[in-house]
């Protein structure tokens, strides 16, 4: 039986996470609700998946699904298969930074746990610090930073675990508009030196067409893909640039479309 | 206010309020006199005392003696009040089954338990410690549970994704958060093992500044009363503001709050 997996996967390039006809049903009894319904999508190494879709769509179930975060009270059916051997980084809306530990203390977390030695780890924490542009600040305490700076040491200690998919949760929503672009461009200029392999999920179609090699669009609650749509734009990319061309024009009418058509309440009871 | 001006009128107050109780008692204009020092004693009676009661060396002793009780008690209340309230923040159905009964233990009044105390334990330092570690444990134990329960649970989930054991959990997350909790009930467990010791020795008691208050008392030697109360008021001081510089170093991570 494993012979034939493994050639299977010598054939077709492997997903990394799969997910096939996954449902979740969540909450307390009267309120208990279908988040996910029939949920189809592959994420393969080294492509940036983006789910984007209206709030409560059940994006972050999906996400919390993967990583195991669900309520003991979730019932889950179908199939959500992560390759075996994978890491998963976790980068969440809000930076959830230790704010015990210095920027060097927090990206250096992950490696700690693992049991990287203390040089090693230092000077993997420190290459990370300066790839976000945060030297200066690398013994500076959480408090003492802005949003967009904690942030960028959340993506710094979430890249320090050194992780096979990234799985982002709005990671750049609550930010100012000026802030979120400079991270969009600073997480493609991450991928152009490091191919990354990322599940970002967001409500901000720019951005889902900005970031991503794939955008799957998901429905309104219960949530479902809808469609993926590939994206195609030469690299390296930015984040600025694109925006002004016709070709991300032409997509995001197209999605937006898409995404209105399906959260008008009228045209979903048809 | 500058830290210097602050402390210039702390000092200032003081002395005004000193002059007046000593004007009260008479001991400052000769015939002006609001008061019997005999129930208010007065700043130079009371100095005079603690001169007297250094020299024979009994104030010290008994200073020692309170001193060493309160951190006696301090010391295992802390130890003991964050392993309950780790136990209970993180096993679910402890604090269930348990919370009802924590909070009736610290319901009981301490004056009422002390003479308990010194029947199980005898007029010695345990009925004392005892007491005093009654006081701490239950205020360490609150803090250090509710610390638990308000840990922010995205850091939590942040860690656990990192496939963190639950060893390095607690190492990373859970007791630094918790760490500004137990803090917080430290400095008051200073003054709450005093409190303790001192009631304690109120009971039945060869030492301690709670038998000198209490022999001062029955003798109707105000001024001894008075110089003990002095002693106590110093050494609370002394004790929570060296918790408090202690606090600011350990804790120098927190946006900085001004209490």
């Amino acid at each position: 039986m494993t012979v034939v997996a493994e050639r299977a996967n010598e054939s077709a390039p492997a997903a990394l996470i799969e997910a096939k006809d996954f449902s979740v049903t969540l909450g307390a009894e009267p309120n208990r609700v279908v988040a996910l319904k029939g949920v189809t999508l592959s994420i393969m190494a080294g492509e940036i998946v983006v789910m984007v879709g209206p709030s409560g769509c059940g994006k972050t179930t999906f996400l919390n699904s993967i990583c195991g975060l669900l309520p003991e009270n979730a019932e889950l059916s179908g199939l959500l298969t992560v390759a075996s051997g994978v890491r998963l980084g976790y980068m969440p809306q809000k930076d959830a930074l230790l704010p015990w530990r210095t920027v060097l203390g927090n990206v250096e977390v992950g490696p700690e746990m693992r049991g990287v030695g203390k040089a090693e780890r230092r000077e993997r924490a420190e290459g990370l610090i300066e790839l976000v542009g945060l030297s200066k600040f690398r013994n500076s305490y959480p408090h003492e930073l802005s949003g967009g700076m904690r942030q960028r040491v959340s993506l710094a200690r979430t890249l320090a675990y050194g992780p096979d998919v990234i799985l982002m949760d709005e990671p750049f929503a609550a930010l100012d508009a000026f802030n979120r672009t400079a991270l969009q461009e600073e997480l493609l200029r991450i991928n152009d030196k490091t191919r990354l392999t990322v599940l970002l999920i967001t409500h901000d179609l720019s951005e889902a067409i900005v970031l991503g090699d794939r955008v799957a669009v998901m429905t309104n609650s219960p949530g479902r893909v809808l469609d993926i749509y590939p994206v195609e734009f030469p690299e390296p990319r930015s984040a600025t640039h694109l925006r002004g061309t016709d070709e991300f024009l032409h997509l995001f009418q197209k999605l937006w479309q898409v995404l209105m058509t399906e959260s008008d309440p009228t045209k979903r009871a048809a | 206010m500058s830290r210097r001006k602050v402390i210039f009128y702390r000092i200032l107050v003081l002395i005004i309020l000193l002059l007046l109780w000593q004007l009260a008692a008479g001991d400052l204009i000769a015939g002006v006199k609001l008061l019997d020092p005999f129930f208010i004693s007065s700043p130079s009676r009371i100095v005079a005392d603690l001169v007297k009661g250094v020299s024979d060396g009994l104030l010290i002793r008994d200073v020692g003696v309170t001193v060493f009780e309160a951190f006696a008690g301090l010391a295992i209340g802390m130890v003991t009040g964050v392993a309950a309230g780790l136990a209970f923040g993180m096993w679910k159905p402890l604090e269930q089954v348990g919370e009802p009964f924590m909070a009736a233990l610290n319901a009981l009044p301490r004056p009422a338990i002390a003479p308990l105390t010194v029947l199980w334990l005898g007029i010695g330092l345990a009925s004392k410690i005892l007491l005093a570690w009654s006081l701490v444990f239950f205020l360490v134990f609150y803090n250090t549970y509710l610390g638990v329960k308000t840990i922010d649970r995205d850091i939590v989930n942040a860690i656990k994704v990192m496939q963190a054991r639950p060893d390095q959990l607690i190492r990373i997350v859970v007791f630094p958060s918790v760490f500004s909790w137990i803090f917080a009930a430290f400095r008051v467990s200073v003054s709450y093992a005093l409190i303790g010791a001192i009631i304690g020795e109120f009971v039945g008691a060869t030492a301690g500044l709670g038998y000198q208050l209490i022999t001062a008392e029955g003798l109707l030697k105000t001024d001894r009363v008075y110089s003990a109360l002095v002693l106590v008021g110093v050494i609370a001081v002394l004790l929570t503001s060296m918790a408090k510089a202690l606090e600011n170093r350990v804790l120098k991570w927190r946006p900085p709050v001004s209490v």
